[in-house]
């Protein structure tokens, strides 16, 4: 669908066109869109392509994958234009920007599992290069980890692919055709198959035992790729959940649910500990994300309607929060060169409409009522509560933990006497305002009318909790 | 049959040898080659001939006489110019090149085990030469001679194996061979829901199950060593470090193809019995394969020279297709020539960059691979494809190529060794970064000492092609290899 995207010749405006061109099919696809029709994809694409294994070319969208869609779009086409502040090699930059949106978009649309498996894979590529060559200090230790890591884990998925290439009758890797078939597969098999993809999943996502990778990462990636990291590549591991692990290894998952649920809470309360023990904005904000990230596990563990439509809620909230921190971030770093939370006092005073920026958006990732974050937790925790009540009891520390960080940075960074060597410190720019204001305007607008989001993917998401829950 | 193949090859080599201008004989080269991939291309679709019972030409020689062909003409555009072969005789280099090919191709359709060992002996002494052919040169030399010294080691020991079998069975023809050995029954084998072929019973043994193993355990040391899988891949770093580059990616391709196609013809025809009867051979080439990918990979990473991290590759790539052996299905067999096919592609594509940036650079270290991104943006963009393909990233030909072995492992349940084989591709990434790392996040320093030659990078051109395309859609070389392979399995 975006290949042609490689033979971009590197002018910015080049890459931002292209970003947007993603951004206007995906409002076109949003306004064809119908989300009454359950149990079938919109806008599908089917070709062959390797008729001797029954490789198929085939793309669709439903309620799950438009939300995702419309986030990727909108956050590759912001984070292109706040790439401008990348000097250096621009040409490159941006022929490897767009061969990773490619694969990004790529994986939430493909409904035959090698064709999302390339997808997914193709990705690793770029973002290696993205985070080596314009990355920060440490840039080459962290690019290599991030590419190893889930390298490792999607090979891993790759054997569980397989298995349910082998087991399925006719052998088909078709998403679909396998859904339908989930009934035939034996619940061992589920199990470890339903493992296989966790483990591909979980370090995309990325669950508590294999988080380590994403500080790093996070970090040291330019600014425009933190923001694609935290705000896309992050639900990539939540999408693989709800879109293949769930609806085609349900029994797996039943059986999976509860460890499923234990490591979200594990994610919520753990990330917003080690959050709370950073000095480097940027780190704060990663391990805000392993955080945040713990609401979708717990959401989808849950299985009911609203735990589903929170999960996917909190993808894509955390997806323009957590987008417009980085920005945020990277905007400051550019003028100060700095990071550390100590080495800022008092910024309040000399760039007024900056903190003020900041703080609204930190407010939104504490999950302040009214706007999008707190919708979003509040649906995932609601939906789990009857199935999880002592876990979601747990999972409310983290919500004060990540309160109490967020508050104290505020604290200690705007707030206070302003540090002699910020004099002259400039104020947030137009560009970069173009970059943030539509994500902020997105975080009040879900945040008080939550339904356009909702009105989106509840069909769908209800269908795959119907599924899921007659065959507990 | 081979005589469209082989003729062509022999009248080639001798009109070469008669002092062609030095400037046409890489051209002459590469129209031979084509020629005989032509020739080849054509008895496609005739049906299987034997010679004498000693050659046959079948759609399994074709696919391997198309990669070796294929071998030999990118092999002859790089080394057109290639500077460290300057002052050496250019036109003999040629014939060499032409006769080892024809020597490898015999290999692929010899089925009498006088005419395999005339074959690989032929083919081997032609190696060393090439090996060796850097005049002056001491490390190209001494490369040469230890190649030399294991090859005649190795080749001694699996004449021994070739006479013992000739002893037991009184033939040299497989076939004759497989007819003294016990019957063994083929049947669709399943796992899950999908079938495949593969041997189930057996009758008892008739031949001394001991003298028959020993036989085997010797003939696989010989082709070991073609093929360099571990432990009798030693000459291997150091012949491809001292060796021309050229001639490392031929060998590492061609010659190691051509071993490929001796073990899966004697495991054609004669495997079934050694396994049901003569006990689990499959385990032991299962062991072979898994050491050759941890080996290879877990050495390969500390190498700084980038010839040698590239012939570790080669050792662990030899164990990986080798599992496609160990399947011991259509599917597995089907899966190694396609592994073969798409490895040709990208390993001379990564020998070959590597052998233009030493033409152009002089540096063949990894300190001297820093900066290449800026200093030569294409070479260093080409480079990272072939190495990314040869790690195994999807869209690329590497990816596909394992894939299909995987598959081919997981539909005999042998997860184990599937395993194995993802988390050495893991590690070979991180081997494979090693190069991508100061080539992209390194400082540029140093002169270029020469310009990149118009037919290496023709040569070079056409293996990024390969690499790409058949990455992206493998279907016409998937259903060729189901076609080659399927004739030679037992009927039912």
């Amino acid at each position: 669908m975006l290949l042609p995207e490689r033979w971009v010749t590197g002018i910015r405006a080049v890459g931002v066109a292209f970003t947007a061109v993603a951004m206007g099919f995906s409002a076109w696809a949003l306004a064809v869109f119908d989300p009454g029709i359950t149990g079938a994809m919109q806008l599908e694409e089917l070709h062959r392509w390797i008729p001797s294994v029954n490789v198929f070319y085939h793309l669709g969208i439903d309620g799950l994958s438009i939300p995702l869609f419309i986030l990727t779009t909108l956050l590759s086409f912001l984070a292109a234009i706040a790439s401008f502040s990348i000097k250096e090699r621009v040409k490159e930059y941006y022929a490897l920007y767009l061969l990773l949106v490619a694969g990004m978009l790529g994986v939430f649309v493909s409904l035959d599992l090698f064709l999302f498996y390339v997808f997914w894979e193709v990705m690793l590529v770029p973002m290696y290069f993205l985070i080596g060559m314009w990355g920060g200090e440490r840039r080459e230790y962290a690019a290599i980890k991030f590419f190893l890591y889930t390298l490792l884990g999607s090979v891993i998925m790759l054997l569980g692919i397989l298995a349910l290439y082998f087991t399925a009758q006719p052998h088909t890797f078709d998403m679909l055709e396998l859904m339908r078939q989930q009934g035939t597969f034996l619940r061992t098999f589920q199990i470890i198959v339903f493992l296989a993809f966790f483990v591909g999943f979980a370090i995309k996502v990325p669950v508590f035992p294999f988080h380590t990778w994403l500080p790093d990462a996070h970090v040291e990636a330019p600014t425009a790729i933190s923001v694609l990291l935290a705000g896309v590549l992050l639900k990539m591991g939540g999408y693989g959940l709800l879109r293949v692990s769930f609806p085609i290894l349900p029994q797996g998952a039943h059986w999976f649910a509860w460890p499923l649920a234990i490591l979200g809470v594990i994610n919520i309360v753990y990330g917003s500990l080690v959050a709370m023990a950073q000095k480097d904005l940027k780190k704060l904000i990663a391990y805000s994300s392993v955080g945040h990230m713990g609401f979708v596990l717990l959401g989808a563990a849950a299985m009911t309607p609203t735990g589903l439509n929170g999960a996917v809620m909190q993808m894509f909230c955390h997806g323009i929060i957590t987008g417009a921190l980085f920005l945020l971030v990277g905007v400051l770093y550019d003028r100060a060169h700095v990071r550390d939370i100590d080495a800022f006092s008092g910024l309040a005073v000399r760039v007024p409409v900056y903190v003020g920026i900041m703080s609204f958006t930190m407010f939104a990732s504490l999950g302040l009522p009214g706007l999008a974050g707190f919708v979003a937790e509040f649906l995932s925790l609601a939906g789990a509560f009857p199935v999880f009540p002592v876990l979601v009891i747990i999972s409310g520390a983290g919500i004060v933990i990540t309160a109490a960080y967020f508050l104290w940075t505020i604290r200690r960074m705007f707030l206070g006497k302003l540090m002699p060597r910020w004099e002259n410190l400039p104020d947030i720019n137009f560009r970069e305002l173009v970059t943030v204001v539509p994500l902020m305007i997105l975080m009040v607008l879900i945040g008080v009318y939550p339904s356009v989001l909702i009105k989106l993917m509840n069909p769908a998401l209800t269908e795959l909790s119907r599924v899921m829950m007659a065959l507990k | 049959m081979i005589l469209a193949g082989g003729a062509v090859l022999l009248v080639a080599a001798s009109a070469a040898s008669r002092r062609f201008a030095g400037a046409v004989a890489p051209y002459f080269t590469v129209a031979v080659a084509a020629a005989t991939a032509v020739a080849a291309l054509v008895l496609w679709r005739e049906p299987a001939v034997s010679w004498f019972g000693a050659l046959t030409v079948d759609p399994f020689f074709v696919i391997f006489a198309v990669i070796f062909c294929a071998a030999l003409a990118l092999v002859a555009l790089l080394s057109a110019r290639y500077a460290p072969l300057e002052g050496s005789d250019r036109p003999e280099y040629y014939a060499l090149l032409i006769m080892v090919t024809c020597a490898v191709s015999f290999m692929a359709s010899a089925t009498n085990l006088v005419l395999i060992y005339v074959a690989i002996e032929f083919s081997s002494i032609l190696s060393y030469v090439l090996v060796g052919y850097i005049r002056g040169d001491r490390f190209s030399a001494e490369a040469g001679l230890k190649y030399f010294l294991y090859g005649a080691a190795a080749s001694a020991v699996m004449l021994l194996g070739f006479g013992l079998l000739y002893g037991m069975t009184g033939a040299t023809d497989l076939a004759a061979i497989a007819r003294s050995l016990p019957r063994v029954e083929w049947a669709f084998g399943s796992w899950g829901y999908l079938t495949f072929l593969a041997p189930v019973t057996g009758a008892a043994a008739t031949l001394p199950p001991e003298f028959v193993f020993l036989a085997f355990a010797l003939i696989l040391v010989g082709l070991g060593y073609k093929i360099s899988a571990v432990p009798f891949h030693m000459w291997a770093p150091d012949a491809y470090q001292g060796a021309p580059t050229p001639i490392a990616a031929f060998l590492s391709v061609a010659s190691k193809a051509s071993g490929f196609a001796v073990i899966l013809r004697l495991v054609l025809t004669l495997h079934a019995p050694l396994d049901m009867v003569y006990g689990g051979w499959t385990k032991y080439l299962a062991a072979l394969a898994v050491a050759s990918m941890v080996f290879g990979v877990l050495v390969g990473i500390v190498q700084k020279d980038v010839r040698r991290l590239l012939a570790y590759s080669s050792i662990a790539h030899a164990g990986f297709a080798l599992l496609g052996v160990v399947a011991d299905t259509h599917l597995g067999f089907a899966s190694v020539l396609v592994y073969l096919a798409l490895y040709a592609a990208m390993n001379i594509g990564a020998f070959g960059t590597v052998a233009v940036i030493g033409h152009v650079t002089g540096g063949y270290d990894l300190k001297d691979y820093a900066g290449m991104g800026k200093r030569h943006p294409i070479l260093a963009a080409a480079l990272a494809v072939f190495l990314l393909a040869l790690a195994g990233i999807p869209p690329l030909a590497g990816f596909f190529a394992k894939f299909y072995i995987l598959a081919a492992l997981i539909a005999r349940d042998y997860i184990f060794l599937a395993v194995v084989a993802i988390l050495a591709s893991v590690v070979a990434l991180f081997m494979y970064a090693r190069v991508l790392k100061p080539m992209y996040f390194g400082k540029a320093e140093g002169e270029d000492m020469r310009r990149v030659s118009p037919a290496a990078a023709v040569a070079l051109l056409i293996c990024f092609i390969f690499t790409v395309l058949l990455g992206v859609w493998p279907q016409p070389l998937v259903a060729w290899a189901k076609a080659a392979v399927v004739p030679l399995l037992p009927r039912i």
